[in-house]
């Protein structure tokens, strides 16, 4: 864990907030030393609740550049905002609804690119985002979610990049077990991703399930 | 930061703020918002209307039971000071004799209520005319409070045009169809679409044969909307028509009676372009 950007208080886990005196979603604000952090709520991220439950990898680093799917209205690419100040979080959200908050979060982040698309068109939006980045996060709630990974870490994702993929069993099928869509998902990641990490996000979601993997291929 | 990421950020920005523009300018939203403020108004008005009927019952609870459509009793309540400016209901009333300031306190909720219901209307004028003018197709065999619903459900048309008949059929109803799934349960004949005006008049044990005609002829026509924009309205209101004859047809012939021999009249063939507002 990188003390330089990811703070402790008690047992939450914060960001340094990189407009101070200002909120995103309502999180409480709290000072530690000179700076103020942000606590990160995990029942309102799932990269929060996956680091209450031990996430060991975290790779994100002051200059990475973050390929966000799923962005919605911005709870934590805000978080990751604050963490990667010298690198760029692109955010790809189809629905217009969320994308007007998420919009307007963005112009007061100067590391937030916003971009309404479906994460399944990688063409639509190959021309304004860079060649390589280091991280692709996804967290679409879709049935195709592994496939619109691999897509995305074919057109864009570097050699060791790391995908972090957040998995909704429901959205997938709603009859069968969850662990049992969790190890198909896992099984459907290898052709592409090593997967390094598996963290359950209970109690903070229900049936959802934080898989990383790095693209080596 | 590096220039190529300040340049790109910045090409981002200008390109969804156009494609927003864009995407929020669709009637599809302004149908889909107009809908569910509808159906909000609708709950709304239903729970305070019991209220309102509560609270004048302590003061005059004959007019009360007497005046039993909601919104006219809002408006009588609303226009008239006293007891005595009811003609036709007893003035010997076993309600309290309320002060004035009590009676003013009524009124005033009362008159809110009315104006909400005049909001309603006017909304529901509105829809249609959103409908008309952009799903007319749509419009012609779903009505425009249905059609507006299965609108809104999807968040618009494109992703309602692309769905199947039978999906169409049931959306609105996924609790019961995950209960299907998990369980086993009976699947559902319809959602949305149930309070189609066809459906709402069709025979009990006929309602899923009618759901799936109704949801085929909707599919079809969100399509043509959506894809070529023709007014097929004709068509589509004679297609939906015929597959209810059928449905008839088979029916009676599967009770032994010919066609038109039944007592009474069929409902399913006399299908006119669903009617303002639509039944719930
Ligand atoms: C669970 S929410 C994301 C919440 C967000 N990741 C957070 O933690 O703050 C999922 C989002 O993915 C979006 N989404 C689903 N499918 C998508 C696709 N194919 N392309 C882009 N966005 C999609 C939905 O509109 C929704 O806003």
């Amino acid at each position: 864990m990188n003390e330089e950007i990811l703070k402790r208080i008690g047992k939450d886990f914060a960001t340094i907030n990189l407009n101070p005196g200002r909120k995103v979603y309502g999180e409480k604000l709290n000072k530690k030393g000179s700076k103020e952090c942000r606590l990160w709520d995990p029942y309102r991220s799932k990269l929060s609740a996956a680091l209450r439950n031990g996430l060991k990898e975290f790779p994100f680093k002051k200059d990475s550049k973050v390929l966000y799917l799923g962005a919605g209205n911005g709870t934590t690419v805000s978080h990751i905002s604050d963490m990667c100040t010298d690198g760029m979080i692109f955010g790809v959200e189809f629905s217009p609804r969320a994308m007007t908050d998420f919009y307007q979060m963005a112009l007061t982040r100067k590391n937030v690119a916003p971009i309404l698309e479906s994460a399944n068109h990688t063409d639509a939006y190959k021309d304004i985002i860079p060649e390589k980045v280091d991280i692709i996060y996804e967290d679409v709630a879709q049935k195709a979610q592994v496939d619109i990974l691999k897509k995305n870490a074919d057109a864009f994702l570097k050699k060791g990049g790391y995908v972090f993929l957040m998995i909704k069993a429901r959205s997938i099928d709603v009859t069968r077990s969850p662990q049992k869509i969790f190890n198909e998902v896992a099984n459907h990641m290898y052709t592409h991703f090593k997967v390094i990490e598996r963290i359950d996000l209970e109690p903070y979601e229900k049936d959802h399930m934080c898989l990383v993997g790095k693209y080596e291929l | 930061m590096s220039n190529e990421l300040i340049v790109l950020r910045e090409k981002c920005l200008v390109r969804t703020k156009k494609n927003l523009k864009e995407a929020l300018g669709i009637p599809d939203r302004r149908i889909a918002q107009t809908v569910s403020a509808i159906g909000e108004l609708e709950e709304a008005l239903c729970a305070c209307s019991e209220r309102l009927k509560d609270w004048y019952s302590l003061y005059y609870p004959e007019a009360a039971t007497r005046i039993k459509k909601q919104e006219a009793f809002a408006r009588i309540v609303s226009d008239k000071k006293l007891r005595s400016e009811f003609t036709d209901i007893t003035q010997d009333s076993i309600g309290a004799d309320l002060a004035p300031n009590d009676i003013h306190h009524i009124r005033a909720f009362a008159k809110s209520l009315a104006l909400l219901y005049s909001e309603k209307g006017q909304l529901e004028e509105y829809l249609e005319k959103l409908m008309k003018k952009d799903f007319k197709n749509l419009y012609a065999v779903a009505g425009a409070p249905v059609g507006a619903k299965l609108i809104a459900h999807c968040g618009d048309a494109a992703r309602l045009a692309n769905l199947p008949s039978s999906t169409i059929q049931v959306l609105g109803a996924e609790k019961a169809l995950f209960r299907h799934m998990k369980t086993g349960a009976k699947p559902p004949k319809y959602g949305i679409i149930l309070s189609h005006n066809l459906l709402q008049n069709a025979k009990h044990d006929e309602r899923g044969k009618v759901a799936r005609a109704i949801a085929s002829v909707i599919s079809i026509a969100v399509k043509v909307d959506v894809f070529s924009q023709e007014d097929n309205t004709e068509f589509l209101t004679k297609k939906l028509e015929n597959k209810l004859k059928v449905i008839e047809r088979r029916r009676l012939k599967k009770r032994g009676l010919e066609p038109g021999k039944e007592k009474g009249r069929s409902k399913h063939t006399d299908f006119k372009s669903p009617k303002k507002g639509g039944k719930k």
